[in-house]
């Protein structure tokens, strides 16, 4: 069944359409949430709060091929309102345990274990560096590289200047480029420029 | 143009946020400088990492028990399309107007009758004038009172 009927289902009262939306997108929504928040249980609440405010808004929805997006950026709203409000967001990815398990178990069939051992290590150290960001710019980082929004969308949900977003993002790729080259990740993988 | 302001405008050609204008001026430049060149590489680079380093964050998670069972509690009060307010007028409506049907047959019917017994009394009236039978006309006054 197409979203689009799925959207029309529910608009006409039928309440138990919308769980088809809600399993075709909470693995997204909550991958989205918790690259913002960080904590599983926060994420979990905010991932059905989004889903309740999508679903009592959803006569408002303009275009319904746009049900995702639209989804999406009121993930993205609640998670930044209540990072702000909670102040519960604790400066760590996962614990020792939970890198460990993390990184055995993406290891791949590569031809090269080696080379696929070195882009795990790389990522582990990426990801620390992004999330060791001032927050004002890890928000804007995640937004672009991980959500795929625009300047313009970003600008409009952190509520800054679109030029504010660029030299953000400017700034931000700079301080995880100069972390990597200090930790030595360069050579291979990144070349020094 | 210097080369930091190059790689201001590789940051936007990687994010598809460039200007036309911006982009022929920055591909004339990394033609002739190599650290731009490689800078744009490691940029792109960096950008993929980014993005896969954060993809595994997609925990298999099934929450939509607790999504509808919270819907059903709060009723679909805001979720009512235009078109349904409609259909409920539409059916309000269509109540008053079968409602009010046995009120209207009913006025009709009782207009109806008090026609037809006045046309009856007039005609037999007529018809004993004409026939010039008081006692009949007397008698069928006393019968009708």
């Amino acid at each position: 069944m197409s979203e689009i009927v799925l959207i029309d289902k529910v608009l006409n009262g039928d309440a138990s359409a919308f769980e088809f939306l809600i399993l075709k997108y909470q693995k997204n929504i909550y991958g989205t949430v918790f690259n913002i928040v960080k904590e599983d249980e926060l994420t979990k609440d905010i991932v059905q709060e989004s889903f309740l405010k999508a679903y009592e808004n959803l006569n408002s929805l303009r275009s319904r091929e746009q049900f995702y997006p639209w989804l999406k950026k009121i993930a993205i709203n609640l998670s930044l309102i209540k990072l702000d409000r909670n102040k519960r967001y604790v400066d760590m990815y996962r614990d020792d345990k939970e890198e460990d398990d993390f990184f055995f178990n993406n290891q791949t069939d590569e031809s090269n274990p080696e080379q696929e051992l070195l882009t795990e290590e790389l990522r582990r150290y990426v990801r620390k560096f992004v999330d060791s960001l001032p927050e004002k710019l890890r928000r804007v980082i995640i937004l672009r590289e991980v959500e795929d929004l625009s300047y313009e969308e970003i600008a409009s949900i952190l509520n800054i200047p679109v030029g504010t977003v660029r030299s953000r993002l400017f700034n931000a790729r700079q301080i995880i480029k100069d972390r990597l080259l200090r930790q030595g990740l360069a050579d291979g993988l990144y070349r020094v420029s | 143009m210097d080369c930091t302001e190059y790689r201001r405008l590789i940051n936007e050609l990687l994010d598809n946020e460039i200007t036309e204008r911006d982009e022929i001026d920055l591909f004339d430049h990394i033609k002739m400088c190599e650290n731009c060149k490689i800078y744009m590489v490691n940029m792109n680079k960096l950008k993929l990492t980014i993005k896969s380093s954060f993809e595994n964050n997609k925990k298999e998670v099934d929450l939509s028990h607790s999504i509808m069972s919270q819907i059903s509690k709060s009723q679909p009060k805001k979720v009512l399309h235009i078109k349904k307010s409609y259909n409920i007028l539409y059916k309000i409506a269509s109540i008053v107007v079968i409602l009010s049907l046995p009120l209207l047959f009913s006025s009709f019917s009782k207009k109806e009758t008090k026609v037809s017994k006045d046309d009856t009394r007039d005609m037999v009236l007529e018809h004993l004038e004409n026939s010039q039978n008081k006692n009949v006309t007397n008698i069928a006054y006393v019968i009708e009172k």
